[in-house]
């Protein structure tokens, strides 16, 4: 029984699924958490690196699930929920702001690691660049870069995510673009 | 952003090949979520806010049929501005009452006032003597 149910909740669209989650379904809420945890995870390991990782792309989870009574239109979950990923990295640079410094030395450590062991040392040292390229941006900037450009969020919608006007989200990309390409061309990568 | 002709192509084609690529995640994440989304309260509190507003929406909505539908067809707005003889007579003698009965409350007062100055101005004199 709980199979077909699983086979029918994947066939379902986002609204569907968040229809039935208000109804108090978790089955469809596992449903929309397969779907979108990727994509959750890989945003906040962009924004907040590998610290708590896990604990973060839960806690979005659980928030979207304690607030899906709040989601008018159901239809625009994955929106939505990019806005509470947001708002969980937001809360996770106030809270372990020192911290996070730390870590994310301690992570740049970590991964030049496997830059001995793995035979694609190029491909492991322009990771290394574009993961530092990020870090050396502002929380403000890299989350507009990283939706936008990383994961294919139109800037509309990115504004509608971080509630500031078009105009914002344009001038916070050509500046973390700017930032970013000069730090490649820095370091030898011609573009 | 998907147009060839963008400067920022390949700049962003670079950075989508070499973004940082998260660790495997742990296994046992969905099911912790799942146990503790399981634990938390779902349905019932999800539809409290819904009810909340519906019973609200329905509170707005019948003071709104009460103030335009219901009032205009009591007798309360059908009060006509012209007085007809009988409503001007009966106006006429409750002013004439009203008038008597306050001028002489102030004739009352004023004499009660008179008495009450002139006690205390007798009163002053005696202290001054």
């Amino acid at each position: 029984m709980r199979e077909v149910l699983t086979n029918d909740s994947t066939q379902m669209s986002d609204r569907e699924l968040v229809l039935r989650c208000q109804q108090g379904d978790s089955t469809s809420f596992q449903e929309l958490y397969q779907r979108y945890q990727k994509r959750v995870r890989s945003t906040l390991y962009s924004l907040c690196g590998n610290a708590m990782l896990d604990d973060l792309t839960q806690d979005v989870f659980l928030k979207a699930w304690k607030g899906l009574s709040k989601l008018r239109q159901a239809s625009t979950f994955g929106t939505w929920l990019y806005r509470i990923t947001w708002n969980v990295a937001q809360d996770q640079r106030r809270r372990f702001a020192v911290m996070r410094q730390e870590q994310t030395e301690e992570a740049l450590s970590d991964r030049t690691a496997p830059v001995q062991l793995t035979p694609d040392l190029l491909r492991l040292h322009y990771q290394d660049l574009v993961q530092r390229g990020l870090k050396q941006l502002d929380l403000e900037h890299r989350v507009v870069l990283v939706l936008h450009d990383l994961e294919d969020v139109p800037q509309k919608e990115v504004a509608k995510i971080l509630d500031i006007p078009l105009g914002t989200v344009k001038s916070r990309l050509f500046h973390a673009r700017k930032a970013l390409r000069q730090l490649l061309q820095s370091e030898g990568v011609s573009l | 952003m998907n147009n060839n002709n963008d400067p920022n192509r390949d700049l962003v084609d670079f950075l989508k090949q070499y973004r940082p690529v998260p660790p495997q995640v742990d296994p046992t994440l969905e099911e912790r979520l799942m146990r503790q989304i399981i634990d938390s309260p779902s349905s019932s509190s999800i539809h409290r806010p819904r009810r909340l507003w519906v019973m609200g929406g329905a509170l707005i909505a019948a003071s709104t049929l009460l103030t335009w539908i219901v009032v205009p067809r009591l007798n309360l707005n059908r009060v006509s501005p012209v007085l007809t003889e009988s409503e001007q007579q009966e106006i006429e003698e409750f002013m004439l009452t009203l008038w008597d009965t306050e001028t002489l409350n102030s004739e009352t007062l004023t004499s009660n006032w008179d008495q009450s100055w002139l006690s205390l101005a007798n009163f002053e004199t005696e202290t001054s003597n």
